[in-house]
């Protein structure tokens, strides 16, 4: 999919073209509700990736992973990538781990969204921990910043937008919106397919409601027993 | 990063108020206090719901003593998420969270025994105080991974708390609260739609720990 140099000043105009330029509106709020789009559209489609260094410290098991990380995927010491663990195979499967002598760290877990911890931790210190993983959605402040992005996920996050341009509102106008915040989730979808297998998105889609109405037939042990009875 | 005054301008766009960075509620149906009443509130219940930050900190541990005042941590605690005893060479074993019943029927004498901590549990008198199981037979350090709101926010600038790709959702759930209130500003439905968004923040966060 062809993606193209967007500005914030551009997005902003299409915003409010699409909002009728009308005077309810300012573009400031309009930037706002960009910004918001753009948060949401990460969180759900994880676009933006990429990764920081931090110093190691000797002795040291948790980190704080910088503001910029969203969630952490893959960890390097020294470009030497560390196996993923978790705390609790840590506490379960090697008892007093966190006393092993310091050393070379081979693997590293996930505490918190932007906490990880490392194992065993490192001797020396000021070595450098590569942190890789979805970042924190840029955000657009000057009228030049620019994103890269297709003309399809521009009309997502106009319909965002639109969606919250129509919150103050409230109202019939308000309800009639929320096709559009669906369409957002739509194309969210779209991007991402994990998202699309979500319950959350099921529910967007209104999915949850047709199962409940025509749930699926399975057989449990009341047919069982009936074709035994039968039998 | 986002502020507590940008999630204020943000909500008072939402609401047709003057867009002042939380200053003043010019309509006076709510007002300031209120207001970030809520969104202190709605920090807390995120963290709460998501352990979306945790903090790590120690306390020092002390030969035969079992009851450790959680005030003295540094932030305002929400919840335990783990709780390891480090023995004096830093050999560390996790404590598993139990309740004096399990203790009664695991460990015979365990409140007059001292060794290596196995377990923990939360006490209620005195408050916000853990009892560790055996008391520690050797000094040591006890070591805290908890959920806990490191600053309060105000309309003063402060930095929320939270990744700021979340803030939107907190701004939902303040929203939420507001229009709950009764007056001229309760409106139910718009409310209903409000904590649903805060909800899909909080599943959000949750996927984004577990992955997909």
């Amino acid at each position: 999919m062809a993606y193209q140099k967007v500005t914030f000043a551009e997005l902003k105009l299409l915003g409010m073209n699409r909002l009728g330029n009308v005077a309810f509106y300012t573009e400031d709020e309009v930037g706002i509700y960009l910004n918001e789009a753009l948060r949401v559209w990460n969180l759900i489609t994880w676009q933006w990736h990429g990764s920081v260094f931090i110093p190691t410290v000797a002795s040291q098991t948790f980190y704080d992973v910088s503001a910029s990380v969203l969630k952490t995927m893959r960890v390097e010491y020294n470009n030497v990538p560390l196996d993923l663990t978790s705390l609790q195979s840590l506490d379960l499967g090697q008892p007093g781990w966190q006393g092993t002598a310091a050393g070379t760290p081979k693997r590293w877990f996930p505490v918190a969204l932007t906490q990880i911890g490392i194992y065993p931790t490192d001797a020396i210190g000021g070595n450098s921990l590569r942190v890789e993983g979805v970042l924190t959605t840029p955000v657009l402040v000057n009228e030049s910043d620019y994103l890269d992005l297709g003309q399809w996920q521009v009309q997502a996050l106009l319909d965002y937008v639109h969606h919250l341009a129509t919150f103050k509102q409230g109202g019939e106008e308000f309800k009639a919106s929320l096709q559009t915040l669906k369409s957002f989730m739509t194309a969210a979808g779209v991007q991402n397919r994990k998202f699309a297998e979500t319950a959350l998105y099921k529910r967007y889609m209104g999915m949850d409601l047709d199962e409940l109405l025509r749930p699926m037939y399975r057989g449990g042990p009341q047919s069982d027993n009936r074709s035994a009875a039968s039998e | 990063m986002t502020t507590d005054q940008q999630l204020l301008n943000e909500l008072q766009f939402s609401v047709i108020e003057e867009p002042n960075q939380g200053q003043s509620f010019s309509t006076e149906i709510w007002d300031v206090d209120e207001v970030i009443s809520y969104l202190n509130d709605r920090i807390k219940r995120f963290v709460s719901e998501t352990r979306i930050t945790l903090v790590h900190e120690t306390l020092p541990s002390m030969v035969d003593q079992k009851l450790y005042d959680l005030n003295t941590l540094d932030d305002d605690l929400i919840d335990l998420h783990r709780v390891a005893w480090l023995d004096s060479v830093g050999v560390s074993y996790e404590l598993q969270r139990r309740d004096k019943m399990s203790f009664d029927l695991l460990t015979q004498n365990w409140a007059d025994t001292s060794g290596i901590p196995k377990g923990y549990s939360i006490v209620t008198e005195p408050q916000m105080t853990i009892q560790i199981v055996p008391a520690a037979a050797d000094a040591g350090t006890l070591d805290f991974l908890y959920t806990a709101v490191t600053t309060l926010a105000s309309n003063t600038g402060v930095t929320i708390p939270l990744p700021a790709d979340f803030c939107p959702y907190i701004k939902w759930g303040v929203l939420a609260d507001m229009l709950k209130k009764d007056g001229p500003a309760h409106d139910m439905p718009r409310s209903a739609y409000c904590e649903m968004r805060f909800g899909e923040g909080v599943e959000l966060a949750k996927i984004l720990l577990r992955g997909f």
